[in-house]
């Protein structure tokens, strides 16, 4: 069903004349999960914002060249992912900042985030993702929040279960080990 | 659009579990998706047709920068400096890398390497490379390949 609806969301696309209408599909049908995937790995929603724009436009640029083998949400996530990834680095290297000053950091900006409605213990949950390297706050964040299936996530990550069930183990006992630090 | 599966087979404490219940607090703000769409240009054509109508409409324009740079390598070829020892081997691109120093070049290479397109490297990757990511993965833990990636960031 899905396949025949991802299906069709390509030809609109792809051809000048519907590519408007398939756009409006396409932010309707995965907009929101995929400002939530990016926003988990960058914190702040003006960040999120930026970061989705370039995925879309990234999208509609590639359509052409995207293969039809690759499931489409798989291509969206893996376009998404990576360009979250790639923003995080530059603010890295522009804030210099180490893992330990990220959480804290992510902890600052929630505080004052009018787009965050957690509480304490959501902020200081995330403050722990902060503390994680890239591919296992990828993971962590993909299994936990979307509880997305290593067999997906081996298609999206290109990387194998085995090693994924790895990453997100030593991801949990990281994230369990850091809130339970920082309460006691 | 990928299958759910729950997590009941993790080993998540009781902490985790209860706020996975709660989801992670993020809020989409109100008519964020739909003021999205407005933004963007979807009418733009893709990358590959612009390509294709800079060479169709402006034939002219590529015909007078392919005079220009043979008369420039004509130049270069026909005036270049007769040196003791020297060979016809050197080629003008030689030439002009030979005057960069290698901070020089390192310092291009680090300042366009985010101009290049990562998604097509990660959909041109070959299973060779997979196989050999899997088995680094494997050999090392995240922990050592990241100690290693800030050491060298570090040392930059």
């Amino acid at each position: 069903m899905q396949i025949q609806a991802d299906a069709h969301l390509l030809e609109l696309l792809r051809q000048p004349a519907t590519r408007d209408r398939g756009f409006q599909i396409l932010v309707d049908t995965y907009g929101e999960r995929l400002y939530r995937h990016i926003r988990r790995l960058v914190t702040r929603h003006e960040d999120a914002d930026d970061v989705l724009q370039n995925t879309l436009i990234k999208v509609l640029r590639g359509i052409d060249g995207f293969q039809s083998a690759s499931r489409l949400y798989t291509w969206l996530y893996r376009i998404a992912t990576n360009e979250a990834l790639s923003f995080l680095d530059k603010r890295r290297r522009r804030q210099a900042l180490s893992l330990e000053d990220e959480a804290n950091w992510v902890d600052t900006q929630l505080q004052a985030d009018p787009h965050f409605d957690g509480d304490a213990a959501q902020r200081l949950l995330h403050a722990a993702i902060a503390t994680l390297p890239d591919k296992q706050r990828v993971v962590f964040n993909l299994r936990y929040f979307e509880e997305m299936s290593y067999r997906d996530m081996s298609d999206l990550l290109g990387t194998s279960e085995g090693a994924l069930k790895a990453n997100f183990h030593h991801a949990v006992k990281k994230v369990e080990h850091y809130v339970k630090q920082t309460q006691s | 659009m990928f299958k759910r599966e729950p997590l009941h087979d993790e080993p998540l404490s009781d902490q985790l579990r209860e706020l996975r219940r709660q989801g992670d607090g993020f809020r989409l703000p109100d008519n964020y998706l739909n003021e999205l769409r407005d933004r963007l240009p979807v009418t733009e054509q893709p990358s590959t047709d612009r390509v294709r109508s800079l060479y169709a409409r402006k034939t002219w324009l590529a015909i007078a920068a392919s005079v220009a740079l043979l008369l420039t390598l004509g130049w270069a070829w026909l005036y270049q400096p007769a040196t003791p020892g020297s060979t016809s081997e050197t080629t003008l691109a030689e030439a002009n890398l030979d005057a960069l120093s290698d901070d020089d070049i390192l310092a291009y290479v680090e300042e366009n390497i985010g101009d290049f397109e990562w998604t097509l490297l990660y959909e041109n990757e070959t299973e060779a490379t997979t196989a050999a990511v899997d088995e680094l993965s494997e050999t090392f833990s995240d922990e050592d390949l990241d100690a290693l990636y800030y050491e060298l960031m570090e040392e930059e």
